[in-house]
């Protein structure tokens, strides 16, 4: 009989197992870069990061703890019956303990509160208004069924002129500046979804939400809708181009402006971008 | 079946009413609180079948996207034109109606329709409800919800597709997705009927177990299971009611043009604008004050009929009951100012989110002494293990690993990344069937002998245990590490995602599927012990497992009057094992031995 | 025993499972057919249709299943189809994951047209390209039908067959304002092409069976030589024909864009508001205001009651119960396809054939196919055309310039939807 504490044990190993070994597995640990799958590419992301590591840890370490001490009772306290046809030991008679009930109320009080008061300072520097960067804003993305519209200011830095670049599901950036975008939707509840760089936000009909982030490698990343939004959900994927240098993006923005003014057919309509 | 005369009736008002005269009224429109409990657990398991083929066909689509489902397929959505291939809106429809019945037609129903119905009565030592016909009425006002559930398939559009949160407008636009046309009204008023029924069925349990408890049952007397329900009933009582309302905003907002929850002008997929000025956050608010709640109803009454069955089963008095009762109190609290939760990424200030984080970071207190307490429960006991136990103590097992998850959850910036990830999907099932459907596993092999007269097979009930357990954490356990890996939840196709169409995502989502069909496969065995051993079971004595609380001092099943006289209680029914007792329980029925005074803080 | 059984029958299921899975994308598609036109087998009030003729329905058929494969698994290229070659001149390889050698089935380094229309067309174009997919009938406007070779948006004259290069703009970026995504981010360039081969293979697949009924109506049932060989050829040819020709006939502005001066913007105000001598009517359906809501269109109230005031499936009988003008006008405003049709609100910058001005020229120069906006070349000369495309441009970002403009009663029904550009 004791020995069907062993499947509980199991499942604890196998539990502690999958996690343990999670992080040796680019696929299975946080999304990244392919070629380093250990480096969170934004600020928020590295800060994200540490804290996610930190209650995995605690987590993992409270983890261990109860089901040990499950699987140890299973285990030690099954009942056996002897050659006579009783219990081999009786059950012992208590109600409970006023001391461990109050410690084992204390102390995780203690971790909660110290986990909550510790993730307060990222959760404000990432989504309060008031930590907003003074930056230009570098688009204002539209969530419609089923794309994410982008609008960029254009040469003149601002929006709503004539001289705004217009681009479905391409968002461009630099690296290692703070991008700051406004996030809006023109008509259900869509959800601005950066894997790799740890960002997501809602975007909500009726409201203008900024949302800033940076991005410390070039290169191209995955941005996804993470809030149900139809039978389309799925196909809100958009790419991110992080550009090496502010002339780069430059030149990106005067090509798609070049291609957005054209008025003749002349030269070939061959728009730029790589070949997936 | 006369009870008689009963000539040593010491109280005037306590009369055994006429039994039902007929078929009808006996079995069918019956106001016995262990028929109608019966009616609920028929009703749900069926449901539990239905949400639980959905979920098959969910996994399915997820681990080989597009590809046909065996079966189903042909005659479910397909036309020849489309070769077996499920259209992307009919997974929508999925996983909106599998999340939709299983919690609103199956774990709450099972849990306070059946159980509670069953049990509280029985626990309590009364004769039936306090308004017996109302509760008749809890059972059959959930018949037009399953109607119009199942019917909203076969309306044009088929059913809801927004999600079992329904947020607007993707749920009040009617041209914003094809559930959205009439499924959605059918969804709303089917849970609408869902929750007239628990609304009643609470005020019935709260009065119930606030005047009709025997002579002798003071609170402190009272079986946790009761005590979980009790409180169970009080967060249905006071967070059904803004549900409800907000049901009836939406429907108004799609059927009588009104706009609470319309930003204004807003338009989806070319349809005329709206006047709007409403708020999509303010349904967001009103939905979560409720479903928050309701998580902890699907989990409080788990809870209960974990702590009795470990209980029994350690033949040991429960650790630490006053405490136990506090905490579930305290959860209860709680439960109430943690909604916000759910919205952190949502657009809702973001200060907010910092307090509802601390709030947060609480709640997980009271349910970690409850861990504790049950494992000091176990500590020096006899432990028996019957399947109701194994399945118990899946539920200890399982419910760490879902309260522990919720942390993650609770950080607000952890959140940022893991919100509507496949995270939050792992966690709610390790709480709602490692919780919740192990909880109610263990209470139908528990009570099963009271319920029906009659035992199921162990060697069954092990085997189905083994197999469920085995399954359910190859099922739901990557949940955490794609999740963690960004895979969002409710998207059609993940490959469609460079990040998550590489070969260890993909090997997860299969492996999780295939564990899925074996999960499913397990409850057939579930299913065969339940049917069998219903008709052909042998037979059980009134109190088969040596249990204290009162529904063991009657016949099994009991008879409809359910006590011949009221019985008297003396003592918590949690005293097992008492020194110097010849037996190893002690029914609350009989009183203490005179040398053994019960600590009045733990007991 | 049980238990022995029980680990047999989920040993079972998982080995099974896992075959199912080490099986390619295309090759677990349960019995998939195309769908036929329903002049095949029934009368069609109005169109040519092979009702009672059930030996040339036969013929039809067969001819059908001959040249372009009896199922989508199956995929015949008739010699000559205007679709892509490789490099050793085999036709129609971009069509599958595989093509037919004389040693049997050669697989592709690709997923093939088929298979990526499958995964991201079929649920909304249906399975023959018809439009008729399972999510078609909610979406407004409803999703194009192929098989008559007519796309909206295109570089060629009115009523052309598309350029290769409009339909790979469509599928790259979409039709703004409607439910065609666009599918730059979900496919590389060459699933693209795959993609704009399989469209074209679909089209002509279609036209070929709408020309086999045209062909098949005169006809006699009893007739031997009905369909034969060198008839079907020289449809077939005919067909293909339209389309090669379509890369000659590109229309290309012959002179640039006029700088959008504020000049060239009051020209091209005057001239949509019809006060010039050319007397054009552009205010009559997109409205004095430009919001899509002009006198001689179905009003905008009763059109939003037909489309979106109930079931889709029940749009007929709220269309009937119309009254007769409104009926009447009714049936003259649908598209080709027989679909209801709104002129664009020129007031949300949201320009569903792309915005670049190259793009407005070809709208308003050679009109929209299928659709009730006509070729205003050689109407308006060049420059006037580009004056109409600056006004068009500008009007978003200066809706002051129809201030003046008298505006029609029925105005107010759209203009909550105004707002969506000027936040």
């Amino acid at each position: 009989m004791r020995y069907w504490s062993l499947i509980f044990a199991l499942a604890a190993v196998f539990s502690v197992g999958a996690f343990a070994y999670a992080p040796f597995s680019a696929d299975w640990w946080l999304p990244n870069p392919a070629g380093e799958p250990y480096h969170s590419v934004s600020t928020f992301g590295r800060e994200i990061d540490a804290l996610f590591l930190i209650i995995l840890v605690l987590t993992g370490a409270v983890f261990i703890g109860t089901q040990a001490a499950l699987v140890w009772a299973q285990f030690r306290y099954a009942d056996r019956i002897g050659e006579d046809g009783l219990p081999v030991r009786p059950a012992q008679y208590f109600h409970g303990s006023q001391r461990l009930e109050v410690i084992w109320t204390v102390i995780p009080a203690g971790i909660l509160v110290f986990l909550a008061l510790y993730q307060m300072d990222t959760w404000a520097k990432i989504k309060f208004r008031s930590a907003s960067p003074r930056t230009p804003v570098l688009a204002e993305v539209t969530g419609r069924q089923f794309q994410w519209a982008m609008k960029y200011p254009g040469p003149d830095g601002r929006l709503g002129t004539p001289d705004d670049l217009f681009t479905v599901n391409d968002l461009h950036l630099v690296k290692d500046q703070t991008a700051l975008i406004h996030l809006k939707s023109a008509d259900v509840i869509h959800s601005f979804f950066l894997p790799q760089m740890r960002i997501k936000q809602d975007a909500v009909p009726g409201m203008a939400i900024p949302v800033w982030f940076d991005c410390d490698r070039a290169g191209r990343f995955e941005l996804a809708c993470a809030e149900l939004c139809g039978w389309g959900h799925y196909k809100m994927r958009g790419d991110v181009v992080v550009h090496e240098t502010e002339a780069e993006f430059q030149a990106w923005q005067a090509a798609k402006l070049a291609e957005q003014g054209r008025s003749q057919i002349a030269g070939a309509d061959e728009p730029e971008g790589d070949d997936r | 079946m006369s009870a008689g005369p009963n000539a040593t009736e010491p109280n005037p008002h306590d009369h055994i009413p006429a039994a039902a005269s007929n078929f009808l009224t006996r079995y069918v429109f019956s106001t016995d609180h262990k028929v109608i409990g019966v009616q609920f657990l028929f009703s749900s398991l069926f449901f539990f079948a239905v949400g639980g083929l959905m979920a098959m066909v969910i996994r399915w689509q997820l681990a080989w996207p597009w590809k046909p489902v065996p079966i189903l397929s042909q005659w479910l959505w397909s036309s020849p034109g489309l070769g077996g291939q499920m259209p992307p809106e009919f997974y929508n429809k999925l996983f909106t109606m599998h999340a939709t019945i299983m919690i609103f037609f199956v774990i709450i129903p099972l849990l306070t329709g059946a159980f509670g119905n069953f049990l509280i009565p029985l626990m309590i030592g009364a004769r039936d409800m306090a308004f017996p016909k109302l509760n008749m009425f809890s059972y059959w006002i959930m018949w037009p919800g399953f109607v119009l559930i199942t019917l909203s398939f076969f309306v044009e559009g088929g059913a809801a597709e927004a999600g079992w949160t329904s947020y607007p407008p993707l749920a009040t636009a009617a041209r914003s997705t094809p559930g959205s046309l009439n499924g959605q009204t059918y969804w709303l008023l089917a849970l609408l009927c869902a929750g007239i029924s628990s609304l009643t069925g609470s005020i019935n349990y709260i009065t119930t177990i606030v005047m009709l408890r025997s002579p002798g049952m003071k609170m402190f007397r009272m079986p946790m299971t009761v005590w979980a329900l009790f409180i169970t009933a009080l967060l249905q009582a006071f967070a059904l009611p803004v549900l409800t309302s907000a049901l009836l905003m939406q429907t108004l907002d799609r059927l009588a043009g009104t706009n609470f929850f319309t930003p204004v002008g807003g338009a989806v997929a070319n349809a005329p604008a709206a006047v709007g000025g409403g708020a999509p956050l303010l349904w967001q608010h009103l939905f979560w004050f409720y479903s928050h709640p309701a998580v902890y109803i699907m989990i409080l009454p788990g809870m209960g009929i974990a702590s009795d069955v470990i209980s029994t089963f350690s033949r040991k008095p429960l650790f630490g009951y006053k405490p136990m009762v506090i905490a579930m109190g305290a959860i209860a609290g709680l439960g109430f100012i943690v909604w916000g939760h759910h919205m952190f990424q949502s657009g809702m200030n973001p200060a907010l989110g910092a307090t509802f984080m601390l709030s947060t970071m609480m709640i997980a207190l009271p349910s970690a002494i409850k861990v504790f307490n049950w494992i000091g429960t176990m500590w020096g006991g006899r432990i028996q293990y019957t399947s109701a136990m194994l399945n118990a103590m899946a539920f200890v097992s399982m419910f760490i690993i879902g309260g522990l998850s919720g942390i993650f959850m609770a950080a607000t910036p952890v959140d940022i990344h893991i919100h509507d990830t496949y995270f939050i999907v792992g966690h709610i099932h390790y709480v709602l069937f490692g919780g919740s459907t192990f909880a109610v596993f263990a209470g139908i092999y528990y009570w099963f002998p009271k319920l029906f007269g009659r035992m199921m097979s162990e060697r069954l009930g092990l085997i189905h245990f083994f197999l469920t357990f085995l399954f359910f954490n190859g099922t739901f356990f990557f949940m955490h590490i794609v999740g963690w890996h960004g895979h969002m939840r409710r998207i059609a196709d993940p490959t469609v995602y460079e990040f998550l169409r590489t070969p260890g995502v993909v090997g997860m989502n299969q492996f999780m599927t295939i564990c899925a069909f074996g999960l499913g496969a397990s409850q057939l065995i579930f299913a065969w012990n339940f049917f069998y051993s219903l008709v052909a079971g042998p037979v059980a004595g009134p109190n088969p497992w040596k249990a204290n609380s009162l529904e063991w001092a009657t016949a099994s099943p009991p008879p409809y009057y359910n006590f011949e006289t009221l019985p008297r209680v003396y003592h918590p029914p949690y005293e097992f094992s008492v020194p110097g007792g010849e037996d190893d329980f002690l029914p609350q029925t009989t009183p203490l031995p005179d040398n053994i005074t019960l600590d009045p803080v733990m007991a | 025993m049980i238990v022995r059984r029980c680990i047999r029958l989920g040993l079972g299921l998982s080995i099974l499972l896992t075959t199912a899975a080490g099986c390619s994308d295309a090759d677990l598609t349960g019995p998939i057919v195309y769908e036929e036109q329903p002049a095949m087998s029934r009368e069609v009030e109005g169109k040519a249709h092979l009702a009672g003729k059930p030996r040339i329905q036969e013929k039809a058929r067969k001819t059908l299943a001959r040249l372009y494969g009896p199922s989508p698994k199956e995929i015949h290229v008739p010699e000559g189809a205007p679709l892509s070659k490789d490099e050793q001149g085999r036709l129609g390889v971009l069509l599958a994951n595989h093509v037919q050698t004389a040693q049997g089935p050669e697989k592709l380094p690709h997923a093939g047209g088929y298979g990526l229309y499958r995964r991201h067309c079929l649920h909304c174009h249906g399975v023959s390209g018809a439009g008729d997919g399972p999510t078609a009938p909610f979406l407004f406007p409803l999703p194009r039908d192929f098989r008559r070779g007519l796309f909206k948006f295109t570089s060629t004259p009115n009523g052309a067959r598309p350029e290769r290069d409009d339909l790979r703009r469509t599928i790259r970026d979409g039709l703004h304002g409607t439910s065609m995504p666009a599918f730059e981010a979900l496919l590389t360039k060459k699933e693209i092409e795959q993609v704009v081969d399989y469209v074209t293979f679909l089209s002509l697949r279609g036209e070929t069976e709408l020309a086999l009924i045209e062909e098949g109506f005169i006809a006699d049932d009893e007739d031997e030589d009905a369909l034969e060989d060198d008839i079907v050829d020289e449809l077939v040819q005919s067909v293909f024909g339209k389309w090669e020709d379509a890369a000659d006939t590109v229309v290309d502005p012959p002179v640039p864009r006029t700088p959008p001066s504020p000049e060239s913007v009051a020209r091209g105000r005057e001239l949509f508001l019809g006060r010039t001598k050319e007397k054009l009517e552009c205010a009559g359906c997109h409205g004095a205001k430009g919001l899509g809501d002009g006198p001689s269109f179905v009003d905008v109230d009763v059109f939003n009651r037909v489309v979106f005031g109930g079931d889709p499936s029940k749009m007929p009988e709220r269309v009937a119960k119309l009254d007769e003008k409104a009926r009447e006008l009714w049936k003259q405003k649908l598209d080709e396809w027989g679909n209801p049709l709104r002129p664009a609100n020129l007031s949300r910058a949201v320009y569903k054939g792309g915005r670049r001005p190259i793009d407005l020229y070809w709208r308003i120069a050679k009109g929209i196919t299928g659709a009730q906006m006509p070729a205003h070349y050689p109407g308006i000369d060049h420059a006037q055309i580009w004056d109409l495309v600056n006004f068009v441009l500008a009007l978003p970002y200066q809706p002051e310039l129809l201030d003046d403009a008298p505006a029609p009663a029925a105005a107010e029904g759209v203009a909550a939807d105004a707002p969506a550009v000027r936040r």
